[in-house]
C-alpha cells in the first residue's frame, strides 16, 4: 500500500465534486491509501494571486508545501492548475537558497519551516513513474473498447518544461498511455495541444479558442474529450453550452475527466463517479461501453 | 506621450522579469501565442519592445497585460530564455502594486483572502459533495490573520467594503 | 587535397588517429593508430570494379544519406589517396564463403582482408589541431519537425541537393515526391543564438551560407520562390554585403521574423508556417514546398579527446581556447601548438585558410630556429624533500610535474614550465621554489610595506597580466586612488601562497587584496581557479582563528580595467577604515600564536 496525501486544490472539491469522487474510487484499487490532511489552502493559482505578487504567491506555496512536509508523507495533485504551482515553487527555491531563506523568514512568522524535503508529483505522472502502466492496464476490469479519446493535455501539466519535467512539451505521450492502458484509443488532431484559454481575462477569445478545439475533435471523429485539469473542464463542459448559446453551433462532445475514465474502466457506473452531473451527457459512450 | 527610460529595469527587478533585455526580437513568442493567432491586441514581441521603449502607463493600464493564459508556449520556444510567461506575470504585479488590476483578479483575491479558497465556501457546493458521500469542505483551519498577512491579501487593490469584517 | 598527398614533404596519414602525444615544443613524440582500410594503397587505381560487384547498400554520410555507397568506397570522390577502403562494419565477411566478391574481381589482388591495424610513432616539432567542428542536429526542436515531415531539410542537405556531384545529379527535387519544388523557405539561427536548446553563440557562417545558396538556387532556377527568416542578417566581411544585395536583387525575400512551428499537410505535403513580420508588426502565413533549416556549428564531439592529448583549454562557448584571443589568435597556451579552422571558433572558408596560413607561418618559425629560447622564470623542484602528495602535479595547467605516488618519483619537464608558481604555492614541503618572485622576496615586500604604520596600508596582490597591468592603466589616465594601496606583483594569482596572506595579517596588515585575470581570462589556462579555492580555504581558516574573513578579499581585475581598479581600491580604503588598530593587534596576536605553534609541531616532527 502507497501513502500518498492528496492535494486537492480548489476547483475540484469546490466545483467538480465528481472528479474528486473519481479519484477516491479508482486509487484504491491501484494499491494508493489517500492521507488527507488539514490545513491546505489554496495552492496558491499560478494565475490570479501570482499576478498579484510573485513572492507572496511563492510564500503560500511554501507554507502547503510544509504543511505537507510535517507528515513526511509525499504530495499528489490531481489538477494541473496546482502542480504547476508547486512544483515551480520548489524549483525556484531549491534553486536559490537566498530566496528560501527569505520564504522561511516569512513562514517563521506563523511559526513554519520548508526544507525542501517533500516530494510532489501529479497522480498520472506517479503512476506512470512509480506503480507502471501495468498496474493501471490489471485494475482494468471492462476496458472501453473502441471508445476514441480526443485527449487534451492542457498547458500546465507539461509546461515550461524545464521545472515539470513530464513529457516532451511537443510530442507528449503520458496521457496516450493511460488512455491505451484502460483500452481505449487516444485519437491525435490537429488542436490537441491549444491552450483552452480559460487564462485569459477577456469574454470572447477564450470561447474562440474553445471552440476551434471542438471543430478539430469533431473532424477527427472522436467520441469524447479525456482531460487532466478541472480549469480545462471549465472552459470546454460549460463551454460548450456557451458556444451553443453564443454561436448558435452545437458539438455534443462529452468532456471526461481521465480519472472519470479509469473508473468507468474499472466497472463503476456513470453516477458513482458523478457523470450525470457534467453539462454535456455522456450517453453516447455509456451506451458503447454496455 | 511621457515615456519613463527606468521603466524595463523596474520590470526586470520584479521577480520573473530578470531576462526581459535579454530579447532581440526574433518574434518567435508572437508566432507560436494562440491569443495572438485570434487577437492581435496581444502581441507578446511588442509587449516587450513597448517595456524596453519605456511605454509604462501605455503598458500597465492597458487591457492586454490580462490577455496572457499562461499556456507557457513562447516560454518553450524562445531561444533567449527570456520566460515571457513570467515577464508578463512581472508586468502584472507591478501593475497591481501601481493600482491597476483586472476587476476579475481583484474579484478572486477577494474570495480568496475570505475562504483561503479560490471560490466561495457555501451550502450549494458543499450539498453537492454530500450527494456524492464527500465530506463537506470547512474553512482552512489555521488561516488566520497571520497567513492573510504573510500572503499579502490584506491590502488588495482596489480596496472593497466589507474587506474589514475580515 | 591532391598537391598535399603529393608533396614529398608531407607525409598524409588518414583512417588514423592519434593516441597520444607526450613531450614538448620542438620534441613532441606521436603515437598514430593507423586503422587498415583492406585495400592496398599503392596498388589500388579506383577502377571501380570492386564497387560495382559489391551487394552492401547503407546510407552514404557524404551524400547526408540521401543516397547510398557500398561495403568498398571512397568517402567522396576527391579523397586522398584516390583509393578503396572496406567499412568492415557493414562488409558481409571477409570469408571468401560469405562473400568476397570485391577480392575476386580486383586484377591487382590489392585487396587484403587479413590487414592488421598498424601503431606508428614519429617525432615532430610542432603540432597544428585543425579538428573542425560538427553540425547542429535540430532534430530536439520538435516545432520545426525535422526527422518527422521528410520536405524539411537541413542546410547540409540542401548544399549536397544542389550540387552536381549530389544524389540527385544536380537536379533541384524535394524528397516526398522527387519534384522540383516551387517554393523555398529558409529559417536561420537554428541551433545558434539560443541559451535553452542550442549553442549561445552566433555560428558565424549560416547567414552567408544561406545567401550563397539563394544565389545558387535563384540561378539554377529562376522560377523557384525563395523567402528567407531571419533575425538578423550579418554580412560583414568583405564583399559580404555585396552578395546579399544580389540575393535581394534575384527577388529573394527576407522576412525579419522567426516562425513558430512548421506544419505539414498530410496530403500536399506543403509546409505551413506562422510567421510575424516584425519589421511591419504584421502576422503572415507563408505555404512552402520544402523548407531549409539554417543549422549552426557546435563544437566537435570528441574534442574532449584532442584537448586531453595536448592539455588545451576550452572556452565556455567549448570551442579550443588561444593563448590570447588578440595577440596570439593562433597558439594554443601550450607551446608549439597552434590552431587552424573550426576548432578554435566557428569560421568560413576563408578565415579558415588564413588561420591555417598563420598556423603554418608560426610553427616554421619555431622549426626554421631549430632552438627556442624559452623564459627563465620557471620553477625548481628539490626532489629530497617531495612527499609524493601530487597536490602540485594537479595544479600545474601544463602538465610540466608527473608524480607517481606509488612509486614515489617525480618528474619535472622545465621547458612546459610557464612559470605561473601555482605549484609552489600549493606545496607543503617546501619542495617547489621559484626562479622568480621568490618567496624571501616576496616575504620581504610585505615586511618592508608594514614596517611603520601598517595599520593604514593594504596590501595587494596583483597578477602580472591583468591586475597588475590593470593598476598601470589606472595610473597612466591618471585615475586617483586611495595612497593606502601597496602592490606586490606575482606572475599569477595562483603563486600567491597562503603563507604570505597570514604574514601579512601578522605584520599588521588591516586588509589584504588577492587579485588576478577574470576566470575565463587567465594567463596560465586555469591557474587561477587554484588561487578562488586557496583563497576560499583562507576565509574558512580566518573564521576559525577569529579573525573576519572580509578583511581578505578577491578581485578579478583585467589589464584593461583601470577605472575598475580605482573604484575597487576606493571601494576597499572604506573597509579599511573599520578596522580598528585593536582588531589588528589582536589578529597580531592570534597570528603569532598560531605560528609559534606551528613551529612547535614542526620540531616534534623532526624529532
Amino acid at each position: 500500500m502507497m501513502r500518498l496525501i492528496p492535494f486537492w486544490g480548489c476547483m475540484m472539491p469546490l466545483k467538480y465534486p465528481q472528479m474528486e469522487l473519481a479519484i477516491r474510487k479508482t486509487l484504491p484499487n491501484l494499491g494508493i491509501e489517500l492521507v488527507d490532511v488539514d490545513g491546505f489552502t489554496c495552492c496558491p493559482d499560478p494565475i490570479y494571486f501570482k499576478a498579484r505578487n510573485k513572492i507572496k504567491w511563492l510564500t503560500v506555496a511554501a507554507r502547503n508545501l510544509a504543511v505537507a512536509e510535517e507528515t513526511g508523507i509525499d504530495i499528489i495533485t490531481m489538477c494541473s492548475g496546482c502542480i504547476s504551482t508547486l512544483k515551480e515553487a520548489q524549483y525556484l527555491l531549491a534553486e536559490d537558497p537566498d530566496l528560501m531563506a527569505q520564504i522561511n523568514r516569512r513562514l517563521k512568522r506563523i511559526n513554519r519551516e520548508y526544507k525542501g524535503k517533500v516530494k510532489v508529483k501529479h497522480a498520472v505522472v506517479m503512476m506512470r513513474d512509480d506503480l507502471g502502466i501495468e498496474a493501471i492496464e490489471k485494475s482494468v476490469k471492462r476496458p472501453l473498447e473502441d471508445i476514441k479519446v480526443a485527449i487534451h493535455y492542457g498547458c500546465h501539466l507539461l509546461k515550461p518544461s524545464q521545472i515539470m519535467r513530464v513529457d516532451d512539451a511537443d510530442y507528449p505521450s503520458i496521457l496516450d498511455d493511460f488512455v491505451t492502458a484502460i483500452g481505449a484509443i487516444p485519437l491525435d488532431h490537429d488542436e490537441k495541444l491549444l491552450c483552452c484559454g480559460k487564462g485569459c481575462m477577456d469574454d470572447e477569445l477564450p470561447l474562440e479558442m474553445t471552440e476551434s478545439i471542438f471543430a478539430s475533435i469533431e473532424a477527427s471523429g472522436a467520441d469524447c474529450m479525456g482531460l487532466i485539469c478541472p480549469t480545462c473542464f471549465s472552459s470546454f463542459d460549460m463551454g460548450q453550452i456557451m458556444i451553443a448559446r453564443q454561436k448558435g453551433k452545437t458539438y455534443n462532445i462529452p468532456v471526461i475527466y481521465i480519472f472519470q475514465l479509469l473508473g468507468l474502466a474499472q466497472g463503476l457506473s456513470a453516477e458513482d463517479i458523478g457523470l450525470h452531473t457534467h453539462r454535456v451527457k455522456a450517453d453516447k459512450v455509456l451506451e458503447k461501453i454496455v | 506621450m511621457k515615456l519613463s527610460p527606468r521603466f524595463k529595469y523596474e520590470i526586470a527587478k520584479e521577480f520573473g522579469g530578470e531576462n526581459l533585455k535579454l530579447c532581440f526580437a526574433c518574434g518567435i513568442c508572437t508566432a507560436s501565442c494562440p491569443i495572438r493567432e485570434i487577437d492581435e491586441k496581444y502581441n507578446p514581441r511588442r509587449i516587450i519592445r513597448m517595456v524596453l521603449l519605456g511605454m509604462k502607463q501605455r503598458v500597465l493600464n492597458s487591457d492586454f497585460i490580462w490577455l496572457c493564459s499562461s499556456c507557457y508556449a513562447c516560454t518553450e520556444r524562445c531561444p533567449q530564455g527570456v520566460r515571457f510567461t513570467e515577464v508578463m506575470n512581472a508586468i502584472k504585479n507591478l501593475a497591481v502594486k501601481e493600482g491597476y488590476i483586472h476587476p476579475a483578479f481583484a474579484q478572486q483575491l477577494h474570495i480568496l483572502r475570505q475562504f483561503g479558497r479560490l471560490y466561495e465556501i457555501d451550502e450549494f457546493d458543499n450539498n453537492k459533495r454530500i450527494a456524492f458521500g464527500l465530506p463537506k469542505v470547512e474553512k482552512t483551519k489555521g488561516f488566520t490573520k497571520k497567513i492573510i498577512e504573510i500572503a499579502g491579501l490584506n491590502n488588495i487593490i482596489p480596496r472593497r467594503e466589507d474587506d474589514k469584517n475580515v | 587535397m591532391m598537391d598535399v598527398g603529393r608533396h614529398p614533404n608531407i607525409k598524409l596519414l588518414t583512417c588514423s588517429q592519434v593516441e597520444s602525444i607526450s613531450g614538448y615544443v620542438g620534441n613532441f613524440h606521436v603515437r598514430v593508430h593507423k586503422k587498415a582500410r583492406y585495400v592496398v594503397e599503392s596498388e589500388c587505381t579506383a577502377c571501380n570494379d570492386c564497387v560495382e560487384v559489391c551487394p552492401v547498400i547503407i546510407p552514404d554520410e557524404y551524400q547526408q544519406g540521401l543516397s547510398s555507397r557500398k561495403a568498398i568506397y571512397i568517402p567522396f570522390p576527391q579523397a586522398v589517396p584516390s583509393a578503396y577502403l572496406i567499412d568492415m562494419n557493414n562488409c558481409l565477411g571477409t570469408n571468401p564463403i560469405a562473400c568476397g566478391k570485391c577480392a575476386e574481381k580486383c586484377d591487382k589482388k590489392c585487396i587484403d582482408y587479413d590487414m592488421k591495424d598498424e601503431i606508428i610513432e614519429f617525432d615532430v616539432g610542432t603540432v597544428i589541431v585543425a579538428t573542425g567542428m560538427d553540425v547542429f542536429d535540430p532534430t530536439p526542436l520538435d516545432e520545426y519537425g525535422y526527422g518527422t515531415y521528410e520536405n524539411v531539410i537541413t542546410s547540409m542537405e540542401f548544399e549536397r541537393l544542389l550540387s552536381a556531384g549530389g544524389p540527385s545529379d544536380g537536379h533541384f527535387i524535394r524528397p516526398t515526391d522527387r519534384r522540383k519544388p516551387k517554393t523555398v523557405g529558409f529559417i536561420q539561427c537554428v541551433g545558434s543564438r539560443c541559451e535553452q536548446r542550442g549553442q549561445p553563440y552566433c555560428s558565424n557562417i549560416c547567414c552567408m551560407n544561406t545567401i550563397k545558396d539563394t544565389l545558387l538556387l535563384k540561378d539554377h532556377y529562376p522560377d523557384i520562390e525563395a523567402k528567407v527568416f531571419y533575425i538578423d542578417m550579418r554580412a560583414f566581411g568583405k564583399g559580404f554585403e555585396d552578395l546579399f544585395k544580389r540575393s535581394k536583387e534575384a527577388g529573394v525575400q527576407y522576412i525579419r521574423g522567426i516562425p513558430g512551428e512548421i506544419i505539414e499537410d498530410s496530403k500536399t505535403r506543403n509546409l505551413k508556417i506562422l510567421v510575424e513580420d516584425t519589421t511591419a508588426n504584421k502576422m503572415e502565413e507563408h505555404e512552402f514546398e520544402m523548407m531549409v533549416l539554417s543549422v549552426g556549428v557546435t563544437p566537435r564531439l570528441d574534442m574532449p579527446e584532442v584537448q586531453k592529448l595536448l592539455t588545451l583549454s576550452k572556452t565556455p562557448d567549448g570551442f579550443f581556447m588561444e593563448a590570447h584571443p588578440k595577440l596570439k589568435p593562433v597558439d594554443a597556451p601550450t607551446s608549439g601548438v597552434f590552431f587552424a579552422g573550426c576548432a578554435e571558433a566557428p569560421k568560413d572558408v576563408k578565415d579558415s585558410v588564413t588561420q591555417a596560413s598563420a598556423a603554418a607561418a608560426r610553427a616554421e618559425t619555431l622549426l626554421a630556429a631549430g632552438k627556442v629560447k624559452l623564459e627563465a622564470i620557471t620553477s625548481e623542484l628539490n626532489a629530497d624533500l617531495c612527499r609524493f602528495c601530487t597536490i602540485c602535479a594537479q595544479a600545474c595547467p601544463y602538465k610540466a610535474i608527473t608524480v607517481d605516488p606509488k612509486k614515489k618519483t617525480i618528474s619535472y619537464i622545465e621547458a612546459l614550465c610557464k612559470g605561473c608558481g601555482t605549484c609552489g604555492a600549493e606545496c607543503r614541503f617546501s619542495a617547489i621554489k621559484m626562479k622568480h618572485f621568490t618567496d624571501e622576496q616576496i616575504v620581504s615586500q610585505i615586511d618592508t610595506y608594514l614596517e611603520e604604520d601598517s595599520y593604514d596600508k593594504v596590501i595587494i596582490f596583483a597578477c602580472n597580466w591583468c591586475s597588475y597591468a590593470g593598476a598601470d592603466t589606472c595610473g597612466g589616465a591618471r585615475l586617483q586612488y586611495p595612497p593606502s594601496s601597496r602592490l606586490i606583483r606575482t606572475m599569477c594569482s595562483g603563486r600567491v601562497d597562503e603563507k604570505f596572506v597570514l604574514h601579512a595579517f601578522r605584520k599588521g596588515a588591516p586588509m589584504v587584496v588577492v587579485s588576478g585575470c577574470h576566470y575565463v581570462d587567465c594567463h596560465y589556462i586555469d591557474a587561477n581557479r587554484w588561487t578562488q579555492k586557496r583563497v576560499e580555504k583562507l576565509w574558512d581558516k580566518l573564521e576559525r582563528l577569529g579573525i573576519r574573513p572580509e578583511r581578505l578579499l578577491l578581485e578579478w581585475i583585467s589589464a584593461a580595467e583601470g577605472r575598475r581598479f580605482a573604484q575597487t581600491m576606493q571601494d576597499i580604503e572604506e573597509l579599511r577604515k573599520k578596522v580598528t588598530k585593536e582588531e589588528i593587534e589582536h589578529t597580531i596576536k592570534i597570528l603569532t600564536e598560531e605560528e609559534e605553534k606551528e613551529r612547535q609541531k614542526q620540531e616534534k616532527l623532526k624529532k
